[in-house]
């Protein structure tokens, strides 16, 4: 039927690694508009709700990110991917107390993964006082 | 014992020692260097040395290492301590980006299980 296109998984696999590489090559907004294709696709799957949002931080656009990460942890409030991107964004804009919380439960749910890694990382640059970083600092400018 | 080496006569490279090096004629050289460089860039002479620190400290130094201006030594500070912080954030940086690059690779190969 027109305006219905079926998607086999093999493609929304190959469109997720598109994604992340555009997010590894530093292209944020062919990466967003990747993940926004792939939300729309899977509106329901929490991991491209919270790759969209970590593509709208390295955008700048901090508030997107955050409405997008909160959208992920609504929908799987177990997952530490999304837990630990949305500390990021908090501390970028300022907000220490909810990212502090927000990466130690990204912590508690991957203590000894690559999720776990990430938020300890970025935990102790809010303890250190180097992050949030300076106005024009930093990777989202 | 000596047993010989690259570094011949200089006293380096040798696998057993029997003199310090540190006094040798080629330890000499570079630390005389160091000390030159040194001296260029805290008096503002010129040199390579000086207009490196110059630039660092902001102190809009020539590419000929001769100095436009003087610093005094609170601004020098406070310009230090601003390269410092900025240096120590851009490590963090780095950290997460490579942390973060892990931590795709890991949700990636997840949405592919």
């Amino acid at each position: 039927m027109a305006g219905i296109i079926e998607h086999g998984r093999d493609d929304i696999i190959w469109l997720a690694e598109t994604g992340f590489c555009y997010l590894e090559l530093g292209d944020a907004t062919a990466a967003r508009e990747t993940f926004a294709g792939l939300v729309a696709l899977a509106p329901d799957n929490a991991s491209f709700q919270a790759a969209l949002g970590e593509s709208f931080s390295r955008e700048g656009s901090l508030e997107e990110a955050r409405d997008a990460l909160k959208t992920a942890v609504k929908l799987d409030p177990g997952l530490a991917y999304a837990r630990c991107l949305l500390g990021d964004v908090l501390a970028r804009s300022k907000r220490k107390e909810p990212a502090v919380d927000e990466l130690r439960k990204a912590i508690e749910l991957d203590p000894d993964g690559p999720v776990g890694s990430t938020a300890k990382t970025i935990l102790a640059g809010i303890e250190d006082e180097v992050y949030p970083p300076p106005p024009g600092e930093g990777v989202n400018g | 014992m000596s047993v010989g080496g690259v570094g011949g006569a200089s006293g380096h490279f040798r696998t057993e020692p029997t003199e310090p090096t540190f006094g040798s004629a080629a330890g000499g050289v570079f630390k005389s260097l160091l000390v030159a460089g040194a001296s260029a860039a805290t008096s503002g002479a010129g040199g390579i040395g000086g207009s490196i620190v110059s630039k660092l400290l902001g102190g809009g130094g020539s590419s000929s290492g001769v100095d436009g201006g003087e610093l005094s030594q609170s601004e020098m500070l406070q310009r230090q301590e601003k390269i410092l912080a900025e240096s120590r954030f851009w490590q963090f940086e780095t950290n997460v980006m490579k942390a973060k690059h892990d931590m795709n690779k890991s949700i990636l190969q997840n949405i592919r299980a």
